[in-house]
């Protein structure tokens, strides 16, 4: 497996602003992201711990093209998310997490098709059926969304962003509220996906027994900053020092 | 055309496709056609709104006589005038709220982010995305005329349907220049519903849809002369009379192309910066 990072985020910097509904009453800040530096090897499944507001979504976002940086860079192989924003897009496949991001009414054969002409794959039915059978969802590939549980959609979902071959795959908070067959069935799909693609996944998420179990090396973020590294299997408890990070 | 990226990069981590235009309009349309075809009764009923548009404009003309001298130009019929008048509107009102409702649907329903996450530009995602919508107004339009014409006996020459068509194409470009700023302020309020009714009913009363804008006071005229939607409407009658005035259509058709050449582009990057400040505060999602 070679070690070349496949993303970069140096010194990244991000903060909003919550304005109050009154017009010209001064908003209120917050720091999302506070100078984050990390490093993501390529092939590896890379967590990212944190609370709830330390910016774990924010950092996901901006590598996504979906936010913008106040300062700092990330980089995707090598392109950078802000200049070279439509390079990074064909390069990343991004799930939130959310069954909501699914056209319910369709099936999903008919959601990646229309995945499909968005990142313009010549002839899809095979990266189709490849992907739907990856996750597990070729036998219900032609019944509409709004009858899936929601591991199910959550794993058309990570189909989606697989579709078009991406090099890295963005996950936020894949399985939150999903039980725990549910979520085991879903770390099944990572590691098939890493072991057969080579892909690397960066996912999100607050579930430390999750962080410890399923991913190369974890990253902790707090009140917006890298708080320290973990690399789990190097690690004899690697839960608690994951607990003492966050 | 779908292309496949250089495989002689320098680094092998390149993006591999390029997206073709003419398959995303198809999977844009072949989407929402599915979506719209699943719910089977709202289908159904919104072709029922059409017939309810013919059967008004057959009341209505039976209170107003047709040898009016200011609907001589448009053949002295009122019950044609109103009905091109009323199934045209319905074509601005998709041109004016259609691209604003698609993103709403697209926020509402949590599937924004994904697309804008993809590398298609967020301009085609917008144009395109309502172009079901214009699919579907333009068969209610066709229906329209059809049982006008057999129902009502509407005065609808067909010698110059083309014009017609080639005049409607031009307003509707011209028109969905409102449309697509409609849909920069829906990117930053998020809601545009009560704006984009307000403009709807300015259009429909200072637009000439049930009566020539030649009997509203001067100032209002002048105030109508500002809208594509009048040189449109005006053209649009003109051609479906069996010997149009080629040379009035001409000047309308004029106008509304400065309007589109102008408008358009201009409303299109106003969209781009929506979405780029949506990008710097981080509200893209939010709905």
């Amino acid at each position: 497996m070679t070690t070349a990072p496949v993303l970069v985020a140096a010194n990244l910097v991000k903060s909003f602003t919550v304005r109050g509904w009154l017009p010209g009453r001064p908003g209120r800040q917050v720091d999302a992201l506070r100078g984050v530096d990390l490093t993501i090897r390529r092939g590896s499944i890379h967590g990212i711990i944190g609370a709830n507001g330390s910016g774990k979504s924010t950092f996901l976002r901006i590598v996504a093209t979906l936010v913008l940086p106040d300062s700092g860079t990330v980089t995707v192989a090598g392109h950078d998310v802000v200049a070279d924003a439509s390079a990074v897009r064909r390069l990343i496949g991004l799930s939130t997490g959310e069954e909501r991001s699914l056209y319910w009414r369709l099936s999903p054969r008919q959601n990646l098709e229309f995945a499909a002409a968005l990142y313009g794959i010549p002839a899809p039915a095979s990266a189709i059926e490849s992907v739907l059978d990856l996750v597990g969802l070729a036998d219900n590939a032609d019944r509409p969304v709004s009858g899936f549980s929601q591991g199910m959609c959550r794993r058309l979902g990570l189909a989606r962003a697989l579709l078009h071959e991406p090099h890295l795959l963005l996950l936020d908070e894949p399985t939150r509220s999903l039980d725990p067959t549910a979520t085991a069935d879903f770390h099944g799909v990572l590691r098939a996906i890493q072991r057969e693609r080579g892909v690397t996944t960066v996912m999100s998420t607050h579930d430390l027994e999750e962080a410890a179990s399923c991913c190369d090396e974890v990253s902790a973020l707090r009140e917006g900053q890298i708080n320290g590294q973990v690399s789990p299997a190097s690690e004899a408890r690697p839960h608690r020092a994951l607990a003492q990070l966050v | 055309m779908v292309a496949i990226a250089s495989a002689s990069s320098p680094s092998e981590l390149q993006p591999r496709y390029v997206v073709s235009r003419r398959r995303l309009l198809a999977a844009f349309v072949r989407r929402d056609f599915r979506i719209e075809r699943s719910y089977r009764l709202a289908f159904l009923v919104q072709f029922g709104g059409s017939f309810s548009t013919l059967v008004s404009a057959g009341f209505l003309s039976h209170l107003v006589p047709g040898d009016q001298a200011s609907l001589t130009r448009y053949g002295s019929d009122y019950f044609t005038f109103v009905l091109v008048g009323m199934a045209i509107l319905g074509y601005f009102s998709v041109a004016l709220g259609g691209f604003s409702a698609s993103l709403q649907q697209e926020q509402e329903q949590g599937t924004l982010e994904t697309l804008l996450a993809s590398p298609t530009d967020p301009r085609l995602l917008l144009l395109f995305g309502a172009m079901w919508p214009f699919l579907f107004a333009t068969l209610q339009l066709v229906v329209l005329f059809a049982a006008g014409g057999v129902l009502f006996h509407a005065k609808i020459a067909s010698s110059h349907l083309l014009l017609a068509a080639g005049i409607l194409i031009l307003t509707v470009t011209a028109f969905s220049a409102m449309g697509l700023a409609a849909s920069s302020l829906t990117i930053i309020t998020k809601r545009t519903g009560p704006v984009i009714s307000l403009l709807a009913a300015t259009f429909s009363l200072l637009g000439g849809v049930l009566y020539p804008i030649s009997v509203l006071p001067r100032a209002l005229q002048i105030a109508a002369e500002a809208l594509p939607m009048s040189y449109g409407l005006d053209a649009i009658r003109r051609s479906l009379v069996a010997h149009p005035n080629l040379h009035a259509i001409g000047i309308d058709a004029l106008v509304l192309a400065i309007f589109s050449v102008v408008l358009v582009p201009l409303a299109l990057q106003c969209f781009r910066w929506a979405v780029d400040r949506a990008r710097r505060n981080g509200t893209l999602s939010h709905y």
